[in-house]
């Protein structure tokens, strides 16, 4: 989704601009610029321009204070020639990217806030009907980002966080607000910038506990192999998932464990806690539980207690990631850098305004949901034209849900 | 073996620096074997390499001497007949038995002394980033950490679960393994070494006739070279998607490729309609090839066991995220699936036999990867695996 019509476009890209000459110096400047390959979007055209790069930061401040682009990427890569075409570029290393993007979280508020419009007609569908009743042309989807949206992929940051220092030990990590609905992880320790594919795969995979084996934690079969069953002060993924199934298991919250395990025959796990009784905070009661409850448990706690991240993007060593502090198209929103510590105190829709709230336009709105920026709350809008805070108004032109009047 | 553990350590890890300079000391050069005193060098330098012909991964040190000085010398001896044949694929099963032998060896010394060598190899030799650690963790006795990066470029290389870095007690970047396991990661370095050996060695001018005699006598004994004839599918590689291509290359270089390329590639070839047999034929040129288990394997993937589904070739994008599409698919116009490529391709040229070819059921995005980690080794039902993406 983007602009209903170019004048929308023009208008945002008005503050794009200003925000690039007055905040230039703000934007992150990525280690070993002249190495890196830049591509960004403009406004106007709906193709990436690729294959750029700078010599200098100056150059780089230069290009987006006159060309205000409405996405902005640099390669996790370094090339001998970032110019070049793809095959010729001549890679030497590349940083390790991690992507987490509500969109692939199946949060449970999406299907109570997303919805398709019709641009012709301006009318706004639910996300069920395929033509505008009006006019029979195509709608199109618009996937409204909510705070429970954006609390799913901090929570899935932050395990992400944990897992890349306590267990994978990395030290020079990158976080990043994605500006819309995600957060962005890059690692840029020294030994990991040569890994290749399938070494990246491997630590995708441990993040996301992928092909974690059963057998190996002793819990399958009937008899719990107690010498082998996950402890809590154990290191890795065997603590992490003690602890979380202690953790579920405390919470005596049935209907959370077989969500998440994906489970629908909650039986045996019902019995099974009843006989428990109070369950000590010490040790995960492994030995008491039958081999389909252990089952459950032990999928729902890996579930909980995963990253859930794109795979692809982190074996893929040439991708290009959002520029940190640039803004993002579809919300005028800021990518905005955060000091991993400072995960739990960030608040998107505050820290990443990067637009005027003390300004105002007026949009005519199609429909949007409640939007709250810097303390000011926006309640839910229905086809109206109303008066808004210019980062507000041009995040509903951005999400293509609003135009000028 | 008694008589083994007697031997001096540079006679038994004779890839070591210290046995190089060791026999620098005495002042040979190959022209030395021409002199009949030698013989036994010579005979022993032989013996390796007829050793690794005959059983690759299953030497055993029986034919190892007693004598320090034959075995120190012999071992570079080897390598040089080894260059001077200049054939790849005999030059990685020397490399294959040669490391085998080499962790026959450290396995059999003497806890203490084993541990010691082997951090000397790991670390001083190989510059491995590894640490003393013991620790029981799950009712396994860890004796060493590895840092994550050496840890996987190793591990890289096995399959099984154990392997794999989600299964492993992961902490502060560091990777617990017990002596056995880094003994084991310790091979395949070995094996790297030696064949890096093999190819400084390079081609020799005149050898002593002695060596030319015992290389005559090698060459006699070596398999000929396996050539495929495909007799019941009429397409060859011609038809076949770069990827494809590629994988059959390298196996037919004798390269070891990842488990999932012989999965991909297996799988491939009969969807394509060849015969169990005849895909075997493709993995014969592997340094550490072994019929009954390959055999096994590809009837299991072309559905004549175990579970009796037939695997689906996998999707290109399942392909690309492992590494193995070729120029980004740049060649082959778009498709989703490697079986597209070879349909278009039979179908240009006219060549499709119908009976054979099943190119009806193609994988989806969902991807071979769990099917390729647990299925064709048959070490686990895939329905043991659990995974933190369902989603
Ligand atoms: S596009 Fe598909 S068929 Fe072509 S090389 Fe890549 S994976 Fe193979
Ligand atoms: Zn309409
Ligand atoms: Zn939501």
């Amino acid at each position: 989704m983007s602009f209903i019509r170019n004048e929308d476009a023009a208008f945002a890209q008005r503050f794009f601009k200003r925000y690039y000459i007055e905040h230039g110096e703000e934007v992150y400047v990525p280690e070993r610029i002249q190495e890196r390959e830049f591509g960004y979007f403009t406004f106007a055209e709906k193709v990436m321009v690729r294959h750029i790069s700078f010599t200098s930061p100056g150059e780089l401040t230069q290009m987006l204070a006159e060309k205000a682009p409405l996405h902005v990427y640099h390669s996790t890569a370094f090339y001998k020639y970032p110019r070049a075409p793809m095959d010729e570029k001549g890679w030497i290393c590349s940083e390790l990217a991690f992507d987490i993007d509500a969109d692939h979280l199946k949060t449970p508020c999406r299907k109570s806030h997303d919805f398709k419009i019709c641009r012709n007609c301006l009318l706004d569908y639910p996300v069920d009907v395929e033509k505008c009743a009006k006019c029979g042309a195509p709608l199109e989807k618009v996937e409204w980002v909510c705070e429970s949206c954006l609390e799913t992929a901090r929570s899935e940051a932050r395990k992400l966080l944990e897992i890349l220092e306590s267990d994978l030990g990395f030290e020079k990590i990158r976080l990043a607000f994605s500006g819309n609905r995600g957060y962005h992880v890059v690692v840029s320790d020294e030994h990991v910038l040569d890994l290749g594919q399938q070494e990246r795969r491997e630590i995708v995979d441990y993040v996301m506990a992928a092909g974690l084996e059963v057998r190996l934690l002793g819990l399958e079969g009937r008899r719990v192999r107690v010498e082998a069953a996950p402890d809590l002060g154990e290191p890795g993924w065997r603590g992490r998932i003690a602890r979380q199934a202690l953790q579920l298991l405390v919470s005596k919250n049935i209907a959370e464990i077989c969500e998440l395990a994906g489970e629908r025959r909650p039986q045996s796990l019902t019995r099974d806690l009843e006989k428990l009784g109070k369950i000590e905070a010490d040790r995960v009661p492994w030995s008491a539980l039958s081999a389909s409850s252990r089952r459950i448990l032990l999928r729902a706690a890996v579930e909980a207690a995963a990253a859930h991240v794109d795979a692809v993007v982190t074996q893929d060593v040439h991708r290009l990631i959002r520029l940190g502090n640039s803004l993002n198209g579809k919300t005028g929103l800021r990518a905005q850098m955060i000091n991993p510590n400072d995960l739990d105190d960030f608040d998107p829709m505050w820290s990443a305004v990067a637009l005027p709230i003390d300004e105002e336009a007026h949009v005519k709105v199609i429909r949007s949901g409640g939007i709250r920026l810097r303390g000011l709350e926006i309640p839910p809008i229905s086809r109206s034209i109303v008066k808004l805070p210019l980062a507000a108004a041009v995040l509903l032109l951005c999400r293509g849900v609003a135009t000028l009047p | 073996m008694a008589a083994i553990r007697e031997l001096s350590m540079m006679a038994k890890y004779p890839f070591l620096p210290e046995a190089r300079g060791e026999l620098a000391k005495y002042g040979i050069t190959l022209e030395s074997f021409s002199d009949p005193a030698y013989r036994r060098v010579v005979e022993r330098a032989k013996r390796r390499i007829l050793d690794a012909i005959e059983y690759g991964d299953d030497v055993n040190p029986s034919s190892i001497s007693d004598d320090d000085f034959v075995e120190l010398a012999s071992f570079p001896l080897s390598v040089a007949m080894i260059a001077a044949i200049g054939d790849k694929r005999l030059a990685r099963r020397f490399a294959l038995a040669t490391s085998s032998l080499v962790i026959k060896l450290l396995e059999s010394e003497n806890p203490e002394w084993r541990d010691e060598m082997v951090l000397r190899i790991a670390r001083d030799f190989f510059g491995m980033d590894v640490r003393r650690d013991s620790r029981i963790v799950s009712g396994i006795a860890y004796d060493y950490s590895l840092g994550l990066k050496d840890y996987l470029r190793g591990a890289l290389a096995f399959n099984k679960p154990e392997w794999k870095l989600v299964n492993r007690v992961v902490e502060r970047g560091r990777v617990l393994v017990t002596a056995h396991e880094l003994i084991r990661l310790l091979k395949d370095r070995v094996m790297e070494h030696i064949l890096s050996l093999v190819e400084k060695a390079g081609k020799v001018g005149a050898l002593p006739s002695p060596v030319e005699e015992a290389i005559r006598e090698i060459k006699e004994r070596m398999p000929t070279a396996i050539q495929l004839e495909l007799t019941t599918v009429k397409s060859g590689p011609e038809t076949w998607p770069p990827c494809m291509r590629t994988i059959a290359d390298r196996l037919m270089a004798g390269e070891n490729i990842s488990h999932f390329a012989n999965f991909a590639f297996a799988a491939f070839l009969s969807n394509i309609g060849f015969e169990p047999h005849e895909i075997i034929r493709f993995y014969a040129n592997r340094p550490d090839f072994k019929e009954r288990i390959a055999k096994y394997q590809v009837e299991h993937i072309a559905g004549l066991r175990g579970s009796r589904t037939k695997y689906m070739t996998p999707s290109c994008s399942t392909m690309k995220t492992n590494g193995l599409c070729i120029k980004d698919g740049a060649l082959c116009g778009g498709i989703r699936n490697p079986l597209a490529y070879y349909r278009r391709a039979t179908k240009k040229i006219g060549k499709i036999d119908k009976n054979k070819a099943e190119v009806g059921g193609e994988r989806g995005e969902a991807g071979g990867e769990v099917i390729g980690d647990s299925g064709p080794n048959g070490d686990t039902p895939s329905d043991q695996q659990i995974s933190g993406n369902p989603r």
